[in-house]
């Protein structure tokens, strides 16, 4: 099962380098999306109320970010917001299966939330140091602001990370929850269908494989420090998000989003 | 700052401070929590403060699910960031509450699960529409800014202030629900069906909000003389109706959901059917359609991530 | 134990723009500074306007109590304005 190349998505003509970026701002704005609205099952039942608080912010910030990155590749391919957001199969969404499945516990909400914040930045960083200034120093400005917040949320993991190193029983849990979710994180350097050289086109600064080795580097260094393990990373063995293979978590999610705007309920004009 | 505890008691009989402090609050007077507070003012304060905080936090839980399902990415993060404010609200509540020394947070949440502390029986319902999500965040939380408003005069200072922050941040989850409201309001007709019909199924548990009529209310002589509480139930009851909920219906062209709610130019109130106060008092007590899920998922919470809170160190 | 242990709770102050005073504006239940700075950057400025946030373990705060005599017991005029009967500095 394969998504729907970025061609056949919309009306407009793109060159190589939109071609790009319309695949990098779709991909980044459907993690965003997804994660976003995944985080809100916390709401009400976080370990504490402070904590209640801290992960709305950053569930918040990532359905602005969703927002504004659809509303970016509805331009660039010619499409909608609507038609984005809420038009796509599931089966066409490129997230990463990191951010679609339901949270086991803490540790696999706080150890997959971190592995995402410190992706997205790398991801970011790499878009803003490619041609992006020179092709839209609007867009650029935007995502140098949404970079600032994902630094924030990763500040938040680590937090937690560096707290839950403090016992035994939770030590084992974060422990667990990095070996299970290493390969959905290292999914997250992959691309869709039109297997496009971002670095070629201008889009990327770093090539997916250079972002991935960052990353990895990253993150090593960061829960080593609290010591944790990071398990040996097999580039085969990653999840196929971002070509269109998803779970049924990510149906049910959809599928919730849409049910009241599908009754025409409240739909802005 | 707020005093954390209360400071060495010097010795004083029960009667006359109590007096003294009768006397302190009826000229308006505001307290802060120090060693001579009577018992039976720490008590009351503890009971009422305690049903405001376990009310914010399970208030959460009925709306919760309309994060997902919010038509629109806008509407989405509105209803998350007034959600994310009553979490904000009870963390403010329960610290003020843990002033009056009675009681730890941890303590507070505990009792809620099991059942033995109360809280608003509004939350006690099902959220079944997304017109439900906009009524509750109107006419629910415009109603807690009576309540609220009249309390920022609370004899109690930790209380009075906390509610002043509180007062700020709700005013804006009314303007979120009026939104909603005026949208479905003046829709289509299967919209305007939809709020009508949650307006008619919500009425009673909103002019219970504020609680038992005055003279049903075991606690309200006792918090009013403590100047704990500054407007009765029935006061802020017909405040409401008067200057929010009748207005607002009329102006979004919604009809009225009790055809005996109307203003008695002579007695100076607004009449209305009344209300099932029996079936109240049993939403109270925990046999509410909802009770048993709300506190299942505080328990599961607290359950849950009782590792986190251990490793954490936090309650 | 009737309250939250005092090292388990933060006070949090805020400076709202450049020359604003250090307010107390609320706490945060946290086991390090680590975590209460973090729960009160999130909790603490999501609407006002915020130049800096500070963190103090309710464990470190001294506090002099409401029974000590402030300013002493007796009447000293001499300290203000109206203890004086001349003009002073011009209106």
């Amino acid at each position: 099962m394969t998504t729907t190349e970025i061609t056949d998505i919309g009306t407009a003509e793109l060159d190589g380098f939109e071609q790009g970026l319309a695949v990098a701002l779709l991909e980044m704005a459907d993690d965003d999306h997804v994660i976003g609205n995944r985080l809100s099952d916390w709401t009400g039942v976080a370990p504490t109320v402070e904590e209640d608080v801290s992960i709305g912010n950053i569930a918040q910030d990532e359905l602005g970010h969703a927002e504004a990155l659809y509303e970016e590749a509805a331009d660039l391919v010619g499409s909608t917001l609507e038609g984005l957001a809420y038009g796509r199969e599931p089966s066409t969404f490129r997230n990463v299966q990191l951010v679609e499945r339901e949270f086991a516990d803490w540790a696999d909400t706080v150890v997959r939330q971190y592995f995402f914040d410190v992706a997205d930045d790398i991801r970011t960083g790499a878009l803003l140091d490619g041609d992006l200034g020179e092709r839209d120093e609007s867009l650029a400005g935007y995502l140098a602001k949404v970079d600032q917040e994902e630094e924030f949320h990763a500040e938040h993991g680590e937090v937690w990370l560096e707290s839950l190193a403090d016992e035994a029983d939770s030590t084992e849990r974060v422990q667990r929850a990095i070996d299970e979710n290493w390969v959905d994180a290292v999914a997250f350097f992959t691309s869709g269908p039109e297997d496009i050289d971002f670095a070629e086109a201008g889009v990327y600064a770093r090539s997916l494989d250079e972002q991935r080795a960052a990353f990895v580097d990253e993150v090593t260094g960061t829960v080593g420090a609290y010591g944790y393990d990071v398990p040996e990373t097999d580039v085969e063995d990653v999840g196929a998000g971002r070509i269109g293979e998803h779970t049924a978590d990510l149906e049910e999610l959809l599928a919730e989003t849409r049910e009241v705007r599908e009754q025409g309920i409240d739909v802005p004009a | 700052m707020c005093l954390y505890g209360p400071s060495p008691a010097y010795v004083q009989t029960q009667m006359t401070t109590g007096k003294t402090l009768k006397e302190r609050v009826r000229n308006g007077e505001q307290v802060e929590p120090t060693g001579d507070l009577p018992e039976e003012y720490k008590r009351a304060a503890q009971r009422m403060i305690q049903f405001h905080a376990n009310s914010e936090i399970v208030g959460t839980l009925p709306e919760k699910k309309w994060i997902k399902k919010a038509p629109s990415l806008q509407r989405k993060r509105a209803i998350s960031a007034k959600v994310q404010d009553e979490a904000g609200h009870a963390q403010v509540l329960y610290r003020v509450a843990e002033t009056l020394g009675q009681k730890t947070r941890t303590e507070m949440l505990d009792e809620l699960v099991d059942g033995e502390a109360k809280y608003t029986t509004v939350f006690n319902y099902p959220t079944k529409t997304w017109a439900d999500a906009g009524y509750i965040a109107m006419f629910i939380d415009g109603a807690a800014m009576f309540r609220q408003g009249s309390l920022t005069g609370s004899s109690y200072a930790p209380y009075a202030r906390g509610l002043r922050k509180i007062c700020y941040e709700e005013s804006f989850h009314v303007k979120h629900g009026e939104d909603i409201v005026r949208s479905l309001a003046t829709g289509s007709e299967k919209e305007q069906q939809m709020m009508q019909e949650a307006v008619n199924r919500w009425y009673e548990p909103t002019l219970q909000f504020f609680g038992p009529r005055d003279h049903m209310s075991d606690h309200t002589d006792e918090l009013m003389e403590w100047g704990l509480k500054v407007k009765s139930n029935d006061e802020l009851r017909q405040q409401y109706l008067d200057e929010f909920y009748v207005p607002k219906l009329e102006k979004y062209g919604l009809e009225l959901p009790d055809d005996k709610l109307e203003y008695d130019d002579e007695a100076e109130r607004w009449n209305y059917t009344e209300q099932d106060w029996d079936r109240f008092v049993e939403v109270s007590r925990g046999n509410g359609p909802m009770n048993d899920e709300r506190l299942a998922d505080r328990q599961a919470a607290l359950e849950d991530n009782d590792w986190v809170r251990r490793a954490a160190g936090v309650a | 134990m009737t309250s939250t242990p005092a090292e388990n709770v933060y006070y949090v102050f805020r400076r709202q723009r450049s020359g604003a005073p250090l307010t107390e504006v609320g706490s945060v239940d946290a086991k390090s500074a680590e975590l209460a700075k973090m729960f009160a950057r999130e909790n603490y400025a999501r609407r006002k306007q915020t130049d800096n946030l500070v963190v103090v373990c309710a464990a470190d705060m001294e506090e002099i109590g409401e029974d000590a005599a402030y300013g002493g017991t007796l009447e000293k005029n001499y300290r203000k304005d109206e203890g004086y009967d001349v003009e002073g500095f011009p209106a």
